[in-house]
This record gives C-alpha cells, sequence and structure tokens, in this order.
C-alpha cells in the first residue's frame, strides 16, 4: 500500500497554519480589553472636561453675570432712547 | 456472536440516547438559568445612570441644567485604622469627625459619607489615597441663572426610593417628560476582570430625559426680577411678584416672585418659600378687577362709555353696609370712562348693578375667574365662583370693584389679556417645545380657551383703560409718547372678617403697546410701606419694566 504522504503534509500544514492563526489572534485578543480600558477612561475623562467646561461657560454667560460685570466696568443702564419719528430728508438734485 | 455485537449496539444507542436527554435538559429545560449564571460570570451589570432634561429659555440657554458631582463612599471593613481615617476624612469633605467616625463603625460593606462633592473635591480625597474609599459619579442639578425664576423652575429632590424627583413649577409638572429612564447595562470582562467588550447600552439615548424648551424670555425675566427686587425695597413691600404674558398667544415670558429661594439649596428654606405666588396664592385683586366687570357691562350693552353714573354723587348704602369711594370724593355725573379714570367705587357698583347677578356670573366664567388657567405649573390653585343662591346684593356691588372675591395673580393675567387680545383669552402657557432625547423638537401649539368679550368691546375697554393710564392716579408715572392701557389696583386685606385699612395689597395691570400688544403684564407689591396705594408704588414698576420692554422690542414712541 501507498503511503499518503501528499495528505499527510496538507495536514500538518493546516495543523501549523490554524495553531499559529490561533496564537496570533489570541494574542490580539488578550490585549484588546486592556486597550478598550484605557480608551474608555480617556472617554470618560473627555466627558467630564466637558462637562467642566459646560458649566463654566454658562456660567460666564449668565446674564447675572454680565451684569455685574458690567456695572463693574462702569456701564450704566440707558435712561434715554432716540427715535426717528419723521423720515430722513433727502437730498434732491434740482 | 452477532447477538454480541447486537448487544454493544443497543447498549451504545442507550448510551448515545442518555446524552441526548441529558443534553436536552442542560440545553432546553435550565438554559435561561445557565445564561444567567455564564453572564454573572463574565459580565458586570452596571447602573447607566440617567441625565434629567435641561429647561431652556426661549433662546435656548439652559437655565436648569446637570453638572457631574460625586458621591464619596467607604467600606467600613477594608478600612483598619479608622480614627485616623475618619479625621483625614473629616477634614477633606467638610463633615463633623463624629458623624464620619459613626458611620466608619458601622458593619456594612458600604457606607455613603458625603455627595455632590465637585472634581477638585474628588481630587483632593483622592489624593490622601485611603483604603476602602471610593466615588459614584452622579448628576445634579445646576443653575447657571442662580436663583433666577426659582418659582417658576421648582426643584428637583428626592422620591421614597431616593431617586431624583421634580417639586412644584416646571419640574414637578414635567417630571415624568424630564425625568430619564434607568437603565441596567452589562459589561463583559475576562478572567481577571478586564472589560472586553464595550456595554451595549451605555450611550443609549433612551436613558435621558427631554429637554424644555421655554417661552420664557431671559431678558425680560432678568429685567422684571431686577425692577421687582428694586421696587420692593424702594416701596418698603414684603414681597411681591410680575407676571408678564404675549396676549396673543397665552405665552408666559416671564414671572417672577420674591422672597424667593435658590432651587439648588433648596433644603436651607422654609418650605413657605416654595409655593408660586403667582398661581398659589388668593387675593383680593381691587381695582384691577374694574375692567373685567366694566368690560362685561360694555359687552351686554347696559352701558355705553358715555352712560352716566345716576349713583355717583355720594356714598351708597347696600343691605345696610355704607360704600364709599377710596379717596372720599364723589363725582356727580361721571361717565363710564371717568368711573375707570377716577377708580370709582360707586361707579362700579351702578355698573355691577346694571349687570346682575347672572350676567356678572357668566362673563366672569368667560374670563376664567373662579377656574384653573391650566397654566404648565404644578400648584395652581383657585377659588370657585359662589353658587348664584349665595349671592346677595352686597356681594355683587363690592364684587364690582374687586372686593369679596379671590383670586390668583394668573388669573387676573390671564383674564385681563383677552381684553388686550381683541376679546380672545388664551391658555397661559409657559413651555414653548419639547426637544426629545433625539433631538426631535415637538412645539405646543397655542390654545384659545375662549371669547369673554366681542372685539368691538375690547376695543372701547382699552381706549377707557388708555385714558386711565393718560389722566388717572398713575398718570405721573407714563410713558410719555406711548399708548398703554392700564389700570392701577389697591386692595384691603382681609384680617380676622375686617379690612385692615394700613395693609394692602397694591398692583397694576395692563398692556402695551394698546393697539398691538406685544405683553400684558401684573404687578403687585405686598404690604408696601412707603406707600399703601397701587398708584404710587406698583405703577412706577410697571412702567420702569414696560419702557425696558418697549425698548427691546425696539418699538418707537407713536405719539
Amino acid at each position: 500500500m501507498k503511503k499518503p504522504t501528499f495528505i499527510i503534509f496538507i495536514i500538518l500544514f493546516l495543523i501549523v497554519t490554524l495553531f499559529l492563526a490561533r496564537a496570533v489572534v489570541s494574542n490580539s485578543l488578550s490585549t484588546t480589553g486592556l486597550i478598550l480600558l484605557k480608551f474608555e477612561s480617556q472617554l470618560n475623562s473627555y466627558k467630564i472636561e466637558n462637562s467642566m467646561l459646560k458649566e463654566k461657560l454658562l456660567s460666564l454667560t449668565s446674564l447675572s453675570h454680565i451684569s455685574s460685570e458690567s456695572s463693574q466696568l462702569g456701564f450704566v443702564e440707558n435712561k434715554n432712547s432716540f427715535t426717528l419719528s419723521k423720515p430722513l430728508p433727502l437730498a434732491i438734485k434740482q | 456472536m452477532i447477538w454480541r455485537y447486537r448487544t454493544i449496539l443497543l447498549i451504545l444507542i442507550g448510551i448515545l440516547c442518555l446524552i441526548i436527554v441529558r443534553l436536552f435538559y442542560w440545553q432546553v429545560v435550565k438554559a435561561s438559568e445557565l445564561s444567567l449564571l455564564g453572564q454573572s460570570q463574565y459580565g458586570r451589570v452596571i447602573k447607566v445612570l440617567p441625565q434629567r432634561g435641561e429647561i431652556k429659555t426661549s433662546d435656548n440657554f439652559p437655565i436648569a441644567t446637570n453638572k457631574i458631582s460625586y458621591l464619596v463612599f467607604a467600606n467600613p471593613k477594608e478600612i483598619k485604622d479608622k480614627e485616623e481615617n475618619s479625621l483625614l476624612l473629616s477634614h477633606a469633605l467638610g463633615v463633623d469627625r463624629a458623624s464620619v467616625s459613626a458611620k466608619l463603625s458601622l458593619d456594612r460593606f458600604w457606607v455613603p459619607l458625603k455627595s455632590g462633592i465637585d472634581m477638585q473635591e474628588k481630587e483632593k480625597i483622592s489624593k490622601l489615597s485611603l483604603p476602602g474609599v471610593g466615588f459614584e459619579k452622579q448628576f445634579i442639578r445646576y443653575y447657571p441663572e442662580a436663583s433666577m425664576a426659582a418659582h417658576l423652575l421648582g426643584f428637583v429632590g428626592k422620591d421614597e426610593a431616593g431617586g431624583d424627583k421634580g417639586y412644584f413649577g416646571i419640574e414637578g409638572y414635567y417630571d415624568r417628560l424630564l425625568r430619564g429612564k434607568e437603565e441596567i447595562a452589562i459589561q463583559i470582562h475576562d478572567a481577571l476582570g478586564r472589560p472586553i467588550l464595550s456595554r451595549a447600552n451605555e450611550n443609549s439615548k433612551e436613558t435621558r430625559g427631554s429637554n424644555l424648551i421655554l417661552n420664557i424670555n431671559r431678558s425680560i425675566q432678568f429685567i422684571a426680577e431686577e425692577k421687582l427686587k428694586k421696587g420692593i425695597e424702594q416701596y418698603g413691600a414684603s414681597g411681591g411678584l410680575v407676571g408678564i404674558m404675549d396676549p396673543k398667544t397665552g405665552n408666559i415670558l416671564a414671572l417672577s416672585s420674591f422672597p424667593s429661594f435658590s432651587p439648588s439649596d433648596f433644603q436651607d428654606y422654609t418650605p413657605n418659600l416654595y409655593k408660586n405666588p403667582s398661581i398659589s396664592n388668593l387675593y383680593e385683586p381691587g381695582s384691577t378687577f374694574k375692567p373685567l366687570v366694566m368690560s362685561s357691562a360694555l359687552d351686554s350693552n347696559l352701558v355705553t362709555p358715555q352712560t352716566k353714573c345716576s349713583i355717583c354723587s355720594g356714598p351708597v348704602s347696600v343691605s345696610g353696609f355704607d360704600i364709599r369711594t377710596w379717596n372720599d370724593k364723589y363725582y356727580n355725573d361721571n361717565n363710564m370712562v371717568g368711573v375707570i379714570q377716577h377708580s370709582d367705587n360707586i361707579g362700579m357698583v351702578f355698573v355691577a348693578q346694571k349687570l346682575g347677578i347672572d350676567r356678572m356670573i357668566n362673563y366672569l366664567s368667560a374670563f376664567g375667574i373662579g377656574d384653573l388657567t391650566g397654566i404648565d405649573l404644578q400648584g395652581e390653585v383657585s377659588q370657585s365662583l359662589a353658587p348664584k343662591e349665595l349671592w346677595y346684593p352686597v356681594d355683587l356691588a363690592t364684587k364690582g370693584f374687586g372686593q369679596g372675591i379671590s383670586i390668583t395673580a394668573i388669573e387676573l393675567l390671564s383674564a385681563t389679556s383677552a381684553i388686550a387680545n381683541k376679546g380672545v383669552r388664551m391658555e397661559p402657557h409657559v413651555v414653548g417645545a419639547v426637544e426629545d432625547p433625539n433631538g426631535k423638537i415637538s412645539k405646543i401649539p397655542p390654545k384659545i380657551l375662549g371669547k369673554p368679550i366681542s372685539e368691538q368691546t375690547a376695543k372701547v375697554m382699552t381706549e377707557i383703560l388708555v385714558n386711565a393710564v393718560n389722566k388717572g392716579e398713575a398718570s405721573w408715572t407714563r410713558l410719555k409718547g406711548y399708548r398703554v392701557a392700564g389700570k392701577t389696583g389697591t386692595a384691603s386685606i382681609p384680617v380676622k372678617g375686617r379690612y385692615d385699612p394700613n395693609q394692602t395689597i397694591a398692583s397694576f395691570i395692563g398692556f402695551a403697546p394698546a393697539d398691538n400688544p406685544k405683553f400684558a403684564m401684573l404687578v403687585v407689591l405686598d404690604r408696601p410701606t412707603v406707600s399703601i396705594y397701587g398708584a404710587e408704588t406698583a405703577a412706577p414698576i410697571f412702567f420702569s419694566i414696560a419702557k425696558n420692554l418697549l425698548l427691546y422690542y425696539g418699538i418707537a414712541p407713536s405719539e
């Protein structure tokens, strides 16, 4: 009976290839958790920073803040208003 | 030999069947139980914190939003040197040492130490590297405009289960829309506890509450609050309120009252202050009620502006009660324009008697008096009108000039806005639109509540009110050049069945510009001491705010 060398070779090749592939995939997967954890904590810190910046922005743009700042800078309420009740005179070329 | 093969075959088939039965048991019968067991081994259940919806003013500025804060907790079983740790924690948290020490000595795995600490405080405590001390992220309400519109907003407290719940104002009325939905997410981790898959639901928008976009104009609210605060101080009043409404839509542009509270520290204030006086306090409106009675009589064609008052030459007696004018001055043959201009109580008795009880009840009901206005705020009250059988002649006479009837400020503002809006009464509304978590905006359309008087009557009444502003008691403070319709009010306060002559509720109601009103406004001062009269206290505040509003809207003088 003739030895099926070719088939044995193919099987061995497949075993080795699959073994290596599994090792590579497992290796890459094992570190995914750590990367994810890093990303999540990074994302979290950005979210917190955003929230703090938003809080600061809202506080600075609040009317109570603007009002107190403007009075400190010497702005005063305009008591008199000026309105144009008649149409502006037009210069007509004679 | 064959029977041996067959026996072995049967045994093998039997074993195979047993395996199939067992597999069926694990895979089908016990499937869900095993799945949960598996999840608990590779996954961790995480509570996703819901974010409460924001409350924004009409310029899209969040007047109530959320900020991140932290709850500091400890596991007493992990803390060995409790004395030293409680000292360090009490210093860092600003809490009494005995209280921290008592919590750390409890036989528990988790004790809360302090909630609501900010990022800086958290960093400070983290640097101490105390064993068994941890932080839990929370969202708390943040009010960028501090106590502005506090009564309108209400506040967020806790419910029986310790969750967030809105109380009073918008937070109370729209609590179900604002509160987010608490969700649970599972985070899958490896054997060492490191996450290997993202949380499936963490960023789900479904957990967030809807945002509310108010009709409240932030600038107008600010102006109203500043002027009211100043007015209360200037006239020595114990409190006051301002309500501003767009009569054409019913949109509430500003609603302010003092004394007030800070929604972020509501627990530091007496609970009496939580109620919004504009919708929860009943008061006798006094002369500000006269335009409603007068317009009812005009609409019924029982009087015209030229009708002479035949009983105005002196005090009148109704069912044995003497009725006088507020200043004891009497105008013989006063017509209806003069009755409103001089705020003549006898003239209003004349009008009320002409109107009669049936018509009076019908018209007041059509103006919404005695009913809830339907404003979208928690805590609105109303006092129903007495049934016809309980109206005595003196009740008809006194109600004619706003005494012996209790209403809320919003009731009066809503009713008077009908005169400003061609006789059409709109439902007062604070929220203009709802923005769902996906950003879809649903507008709340204006709602017509009825038409108590005709357009023609509204026009005539407006002219009478413009005349009252130009020639009445408050004419000294009016805005020159503008046509403003308005009426003063000075109502005595009933105390133990009698009216206190020294304590009044001073008010002014009006709208401007009279021919095409942009706003209707009511100013009420509670017990002013510098002067008891509305014309000398509430009216100047009204015109001061009105001047700013006309400038804000860019409306030029018309005269």
